[in-house]
């Protein structure tokens, strides 16, 4: 029951039944049509459960509780900068509940010169009345749901615990409990039984889901408003705090971060060149790639309003001087370091041909047709993996010897998909690679020195896309054309919002939310309404 | 500084809590009883494997002749046993590399499947936390177990490259990973309770009870709330409520964590280290990979000594590092030590043994450190450790596994001897070497490990 006894909505379940007992193993997932009348599967149903905050969350929501400037960094636990989402399946350990109990005391102490707005006491009123309205305010902000009169209890008395030295102690040992509870710590997505059998989240669960999502924090004062009248509970109450949410800077600035962490961009910080061929690789470099990609992103997702598309098509874009010159433009005059330039359509399109892109997708002297063909499948395609090469067969004398022949990724590529074994696997990798040799291993076009590069390739998957190809942005202009890149899109987003993989035969909710967004222009905007009116967001079995 | 804080420093320096004095009283106890110290246990990993040319001794089993990579453990040489002839044996089928070698070094078993390309999961507890559960010996102490590392940083995401401890999985395909700490400031005040520089507080009694009574509410309300969080969460959640309550029972030794300095059984607490720059996502020079790596061993042997822990992992950084060496020698080809070693030319080769020949030196300083450590019984802390000195594959450039790079270093008193090289005459599976630790130094009844051709019988010879 998400919903606790004693508190308003109508959702709450009036017979107790043991909740407990979800069913081990998932209801299969259930037919269905999509828009354009093909069979399609539902998501797998997700199960009842607690979603432990990422670092990032956590320090977010405490930044945002707190009023604090920056959000704490929390240490330990499992993801990284590349963890495109953090899974359900996070436990908290020891380490990183010590580390919340040193943020939440750290938390506390630093907020002491403003208890007395924090916990607001209107003169004249009772001190320890003032403590149980902050506990409840608080704790319910904390916990994204209205407390349990016990908790209140509870609550007020580690309040009387701090009292004893003074208020604002008392205050601030509330601040620091609530910080590292696990109600805080985790989102609860219990939801309430629901008349269709299974259960469906709270109002307060919705607000949570949409600020995680959106915001990557706890709900902003309309969102937790609407969910305290149960408003959430209705569509078009949705929609109205997703259009709002929508043109927060912060919700902009957070969903350039996820396609950032969707594309990988920021494995070109970990990408080693050689320093021979490639001098001036250094970090301050990579990060002017980085920061190129996150102004691209931007520019089309928000400041453009472009189909998301775009992002493998455009070829508007962020250059400093070294970019300028590694993409072969002028530096424009302007102001600022990055300046807006439109690179040649016959040579760029959008992040696929990008300089963080193409250098984090290749060796440390040479491309890797390999690597961009695997980036190619996972970002822009959304197929299936590849497995990696079975036991033995890299070391195979036979395969060193033949390699150790080849003079370039094309001969090499020739060999993976012609070899009987190799091909299996690399013939559902190799061609889209192959694609880019048109760019070096940090993404200078070749031709534009003068090398004659031979970059066709034939490719055969999805069906939709088969047929040969003479570069990388012929398959870009076909991924935006065939509506393949803006599907793979709703996945990704589908994925990061429910937190789980989407893989297999092709989904029900998807094929929805790519209808809708296209019919609506097919801006990220109009992708992230549909999405997150989708129900199987908020079903739980 | 608000009076809450003083009291709180002032708190946490005098009064020695009950883990940290429970370890103390039990040190001074055992010296009082002429029982022995217990033997502790520790895996140190360096990545990458090996350069198998340069690293085996050669000659027959005996005495030992050093190799110009183990050279940096002349003054260790008493106590090093090196074993030439152990292979890791990967089962699943596939490629075998550093994520696949990391997880079943560890575990010694099959792999419960994979996440994406690379990410094996381990299907059993690795071999730290099956002794740390299952030995008598390395039962009560404060924390039981700690992970720690010197650099995370990899090029994929991947779980199993960068871990080497395991829990019980809770449940078939569902890994349990005790993610390893990096930051050693952060380790020390778990395990040591938060370091007050500067002078003595004069913080009353009233404000100790008060900073007391101040954690206590915290860990109260903490099991409050996930008792309520348990009893509305459905079966399959209950992993995470689980494991929470042992993070609280934790949490709440940190929290008493507070070490008498001086005297009694000559356990000191260490000196605070400082903080280091989070390097998570910067690729570039790493010039701290020493220090830190010196530090967080440091730490070990501490929390050793103090018996806050008895088994514990360490990583220097994992197979698919990024770790950079700024130039070992003139003329390195490359300064990044993974992505470019998989190569066998003689500049690769050289590179490669240069760097493993960096770790062996470090991780040498830091346990020679060990030796200074004096126990009730007269013994070095070395002499009551068994240290395992690993890497993930076998030989570095090919991912080969057979003839691992293994030693095990200390355990004197635990009746390993030193100064041998152990020739195998034929070759065994890496697991006969933890079966022999388990049954013959630890007292656990491990009969096999993994499925048969991972195991042949416990590694004859080893222990006396």
């Amino acid at each position: 029951m998400g919903e606790i006894a004693g508190s308003s909505p109508s959702t709450a379940d009036p017979d107790p039944v043991d909740d407990t007992a979800t069913p081990n193993d998932p209801p299969p997932p259930a037919m269905g049509v999509a828009p354009d009348g093909t069979a399609c599967t539902h998501l797998d149903p997700v199960p009842r459960r607690l979603w432990r905050l990422s670092n990032a969350q956590y320090g977010n929501a405490v930044r945002d509780l707190l009023g604090l400037a920056a959000a704490p960094q929390v240490s330990g636990g499992a993801s990284t900068p590349f963890t495109f989402f953090s899974a359900d399946s996070e436990v908290v350990s020891a380490p990183l509940a010590f580390s919340y109990s040193q943020v939440a005391e750290a938390a506390a102490l630093a907020v002491a010169p403003r208890v007395p707005q924090l916990a607001a006491c209107a003169p004249g009123a009772g001190e320890e009345a003032c403590a149980a309205r902050f506990v409840r305010e608080f704790g319910s902000r904390a916990f994204r749901r209205p407390l349990l009169d016990a908790e209140a209890t509870e609550l007020l008395a580690v309040y009387r615990t701090g009292r004893a030295e003074s208020f604002a102690a008392g205050i601030q040992a509330v601040i620091e409990v609530v910080l590292q509870a696990p109600s805080f710590v985790f989102r609860s997505e219990l939801g309430a039984r629901s008349a269709e059998g299974g259960h469906s989240l709270s109002a307060h669960e919705i607000a949570a889901q949409l600020s995680f999502l959106l915001l990557d924090s706890i709900p902003d004062a309309e969102l937790w408003a609407a969910a305290q009248d149960g408003g959430l509970l209705d569509e078009a109450v949705r929609a109205r705090q997703i259009e709002r949410l929508l043109d927060l800077p912060a919700v902009q600035r957070n969903v350039d971060r996820i396609v950032a962490a969707w594309f990988g961009t920021r494995r070109i910080l970990v990408a080693q060149k050689d320093a021979a061929r490639f001098p001036g690789f250094t970090d301050a470099y990579r990060a002017a790639l980085l920061e190129e990609s996150d102004l691209f992103i931007h520019d089309v997702l928000w400041t453009r309003r472009a189909p998301v598309h775009e992002l493998v098509t455009s070829v508007n874009t962020f250059v400093n001087p070294e970019l300028a010159q590694l993409y072969g433009v002028r530096y424009p005059a302007g102001t600022g370091v990055f300046r807006p330039v439109a690179l040649p359509p016959a040579e760029r399109a959008g992040l696929l041909t990008q300089a963080s892109i193409l250098g984090a997708r290749a060796h440390a002297a040479d491309t890797s047709v390999v690597e961009r063909g695997l980036f190619m499948r996972e970002a822009a395609l959304c197929l299936d993996e590849v497995p990696s090469p079975p036991p033995g067969l890299l070391d195979s004398p036979d395969i060193q010897s033949e390699l150790a022949t080849l003079k370039d990724e094309r001969e090499r590529a020739v060999f993976r998909t012609t070899n009987a074994i190799c091909s299996t696997c690399h013939g559902a990798i190799d061609a889209f690679g192959l694609l880019f040799e048109g760019y070096d291993a940090v993404g200078r076009y070749r031709a534009g020195s003068g090398q004659v590069v031979d970059t066709t390739a034939v490719i055969t998957e999805p069906p939709v896309l088969a047929g040969a190809y003479p570069d990388a942005l012929a398959l870009a202009r076909a991924l935006a054309d065939s509506g393949t890149f803006a599907r793979c899109a709703s996945t990704r987003l589908l994925s990061y919002a429910l937190g789980r993989r989407i893989t297999g035969p092709p989904r029900c909710e998807v094929a929805a939310v790519h209808d809708a967004a296209t019919r609506a222009g097919g801006g990220m905007a109009a992708l992230l309404r549909a999405l997150t009116q989708v129900p199987a967001l908020r079903a739980r079995y | 500084m608000n009076g809450y804080a003083m009291a709180r420093r002032s708190f946490l320096r005098r009064v020695a809590g009950a883990a940290g004095m429970a370890g103390l009283l039990r040190a001074i106890e055992r010296s009082a009883h002429g029982a022995p110290p217990p033997t502790r246990f520790l895996v140190i990993h360096r990545p990458v494997g090996t350069v198998p040319e340069q690293w085996f001794p050669t000659g027959g089993s005996g005495p030992l002749t050093l190799s110009p990579i183990l050279a940096p453990f002349a003054p260790l040489k008493s106590s090093l046993t090196v074993i030439d002839g152990l292979d890791i044996i990967c089962v699943d089928g596939v490629a075998k590399g550093h994520q696949l070698g990391m997880v079943t070094v560890m575990t010694g078993r099959p792999m419960a499947g994979k996440l994406g390309i690379n990410d094996y999961i381990a299907s059993g507890p690795s071999i730290d936390q099956i002794l740390l559960e299952q030995s008598p010996k390395l039962a009560g102490s404060a924390f039981g177990s700690v992970s720690l590392a010197a650099d995370l940083r990899q090029d994929i995401d991947e779980v199993a490259a960068r871990v080497l401890s395991y829990r019980k999985p809770p449940a078939p395909g569902q890994r349990a990973p005790i993610y390893p700490e990096m930051q050693p400031l952060e380790v020390y005040k778990r395990l040591f309770g938060s370091f007050m520089p500067g002078g003595d507080t004069t913080g009353s009694q009233l404000a100790l009870e008060r900073a007391r009574a101040r954690k206590q509410s915290v860990l109260d309300f903490l099991r409050s709330d996930l008792d309520r969080l348990g009893g509305l969460v459905p079966a399959g959640e209950r992993v995470k409520i689980d494991a929470y309550g042992a993070a609280i029972r934790e949490l709440e030794k940190s929290f008493d964590q507070a070490l008498a300095t001086g005297g009694g059984s000559g356990c000191t607490k260490p000196a605070a280290p400082k903080s280091f720059p989070q390097f998570s996502n910067q690729s570039g020079e790493n010039p701290y990979h020493g220090e830190i790596g010196k530090l967080q061993l440091g730490i070990i042997r501490a929390a050793f000594a103090c018996d806050l822990v008895r088994a514990s992992t360490f990583m220097w950084s994992p197979g698919t590092n990024i770790v950079t060496f700024g130039g070992l020698y003139s003329g390195m080809p490359f300064n990044t030590h993974h992505p470019p070693s998989h190569d066998s030319s003689p500049a690769s080769l050289a590179r490669l043994a240069a760097i493993e020949t960096w770790y062996t030196a470090r991780t040498a300083e830091a346990l020679a450190e060990f030796k200074t450590f004096t126990e009730s019984d007269g013994g070095s802390l070395l002499d009551h450790t068994v240290v395992v000195w690993l890497s993930e594959v076998a030989r570095g450039y090919d991912h080969d596994m057979f003839r691992a790079p293994v030693a095990v270093i200390g355990g004197a008193r635990a009746g390993i001897a030193g100064d041998r090289l152990m020739k195998l005459s034929g070759r065994r599976p890496f697991n006969d070497l933890w079966l022999a630790l388990a049954q013959k130094v630890y007292g656990v009844s491990l009969g096999s490990l993994g499925v048969s051709q991972q195991w042949s019988g416990p590694l004859p010879g080893l222990v006396a």
